[in-house]
């Protein structure tokens, strides 16, 4: 359980560390919070001659106010993105999804941007940016760019961020006044989601407008349920509409068949899952 | 752990034949896989895994152990050693022929063995992993075939296999059974053939206790070992911290042999209660009797 020998270099700013990952190619690597990449060194399922440590470079953490979007720097930790003023209003889902990673130890040191980099499919995180249609900003040494969320969850653990670049942020569309919920089924406390709900609603009176929904662990990125979105519009929230509404939100899934259940009981967990969270969301 | 592919390619058995003995490039099919040398029947070279935070090396090598032309069946042996020394991989691959009308199905059966590190991953992602590369490789392999150009070898799919042990050990026993990943969303092109895949779990217990229990209970006491959300709890279950291989040189993960102490420790007292309580009913029901 101890790491093979590595360097360590901590940047103080976002060129400096393309420059030392450029220079360091294959065998440097990124790391932000460690919640994930530590215990794979631990094993030593990876072995990097450099450790490329974002938590010097200011510029990277923080949420501010853009506009028509809220931006998340890539290195803020989950508890602060939970305790957010600014995305408890424009992103509500965003922090419901947040503060069920892990234990309050992870929360402190992982990272909002570290998490969606990693792209683990039982992650909540990847589910709440790819929910509210978030564009992620990537730093490389031609520049930034931007990759809206669709794109940039390719594959298990793999993402859009090429070996030469940096997450930088997460650029997320405002969605003020809506409601949100995350429904994670987990049989014990802190475990990775067996399956996962995150919605956020806008209603018109006791009807649902627009849904936005995302499944967390049903395939091998975050995927968003289109055709449940679209039935839900115009939708009474109450549960047997909502349920009916839903009956599509396991289409198109793969999800992974584990110790914890099959394909078939994940696509149901969903369905019960989305109800409770499409009804916890219109009513908040 | 045997790993089962199946497919189909749009050839004659002769030539599908011929392409599978052919020792050199089929390496550019194997995710990372590179050939280094042939010297007749045996071939060394490399298998990188790359994907997300894992990044592992094997170096190895392998040879063709059965050739028959007559069975039109090939057998190769591969083994790969960690490029940091965290653990080997070793895999035999059966691949055999048969005409089915215009085209040829072949079988490529994948028995891996798994020692070290890599084996501790839990969560079953290894098998993800696994299942992910396999099928890339097995979608280029009938895609070469589906374009004609057969002249290539099976020797990186031996050496990848041995390769992907790394990635193995997650099926074995978090997923006796792993679900056939999406080749369809990650494979390249050109996947005419039909492909099929089945994961198997292969025990050899120690002592008269059914492959399938074993299983079942090294997957439980998984479940019950790595609750929390913690990576490193989840990733380190002690379940599989590889054992040295103890049965008669015989290639195969022992389960018990690697569990059992752990599976001991945890039920234990629970036996214990369970076999006084058997005692007490004996005692009772000799007494009536």
């Amino acid at each position: 359980m101890i790491p093979a020998a590595f360097d360590y270099k901590a940047p103080t700013s976002l060129d400096e560390a393309l420059q030392l990952l450029a220079d360091g190619g294959d065998d440097a690597k990124i790391i932000a919070g460690g919640q994930s990449l530590l215990p794979v060194l631990k094993l030593r399922l990876a072995a990097p001659e450099l450790l490329i440590d974002l938590a010097k470079i200011g510029s990277l953490r923080g949420v501010r106010d853009d506009g028509d979007a809220i931006i998340i720097g890539a290195m803020t930790p989950h508890f602060e993105v939970v305790g957010d003023q600014l995305v408890a209003e424009h992103a509500s889902l965003i922090a419901k999804c947040v503060a069920t990673v892990a234990d309050p130890q992870v929360r402190h040191r992982g990272t909002y941007g570290g998490a969606c980099a990693h792209a683990d499919p039982a992650s909540d995180i990847p589910a709440s940016a790819l929910a509210l249609d978030a564009e992620f900003v990537i730093a490389g040494p031609g520049g930034e760019r931007r990759v809206a969320a669709t794109d940039f969850f390719q594959d298990l653990f793999t993402t859009a961020v090429g070996a030469d670049e940096i997450l930088v942020e997460v650029r997320v569309p405002k969605y003020t006044g809506w409601g949100s919920a995350y429904e994670k089924f987990v049989r014990v406390a802190q475990q990775w989601a067996i399956a996962g709900v995150a919605t956020t609603v806008r209603t018109e009176g006791d009807t649902i407008a627009e849904a936005r929904i995302a499944l967390t662990n049903m395939g091998q990125t975050p995927i968003r349920a289109r055709t449940a979105e679209q039935a839900l519009a115009g939708v009474a929230a109450q549960p047997d509409a909502v349920a009916e509404a839903l009956s599509s939100i396991a289409d198109g899934t793969e999800p992974p068949t584990d110790i914890n259940g099959d394909p078939e009981y994940r696509r149901h967990l969903v369905s019960i899952l989305g109800r409770r969270a499409v009804l916890a969301a219109a009513r908040s | 752990m045997d790993l089962t592919h199946r497919f189909s390619v749009p050839t004659g058995v002769a030539e599908a034949w011929d392409a599978f003995n052919d020792l050199e490039g089929l390496a550019p099919c194997f995710p990372g896989a590179t050939i280094t040398s042939v010297d007749g029947d045996e071939f060394s070279g490399s298998v990188k895994i790359k994907l997300g935070p894992i990044s592992l090396m094997y170096n190895g090598s392998g040879r063709y152990i059965e050739r028959n032309d007559a069975d039109r069946r090939v057998v190769i042996e591969a083994r790969g050693k960690d490029k940091r020394g965290n653990g080997t991989a070793t895999a035999t691959v059966t691949a055999s022929f048969a005409e089915s009308g215009a085209q040829t199905d072949v079988e490529v059966l994948t028995d891996l063995v798994i020692t070290g590190k890599p084996a501790q991953f839990g969560r079953g992602v290894i098998s993800d992993v696994s299942d992910k590369l396999l099928d890339q490789f097995v979608s280029c392999v009938s895609g070469r075939f589906a374009d004609g150009l057969g002249a290539d070898g099976l020797g990186a799919a031996g050496l990848g296999a041995a390769g992907l042990g790394a990635a193995g050990l997650g099926a074995v026993g978090a997923e006796p059974s792993a679900s056939p990943v999406g080749a369809a969303s990650t494979a390249p092109p050109r996947d005419e053939a039909d492909t099929e895949q089945t994961i198997e779990l292969e025990a050899v217990p120690a002592e008269e206790v059914p492959a399938e229990e074993v299983a079942a209970t090294a997957a439980a006491a998984v479940a019950a070992d790595s609750p929390t959300e913690f990576p490193s709890a989840r990733q380190a279950s002690p379940a599989y911290s590889a054992a040295p291989q103890q049965d008669s040189g015989e290639s195969t993960l022992n389960v018990l042999s690697t569990v059992g102490p752990v599976l001991l420790k945890r039920y234990g007292p629970a036996l214990a209660v369970v076999g006084l309580l058997i005692f007490v009913l004996i005692k009772i029901i000799r007494r009536k009797s």
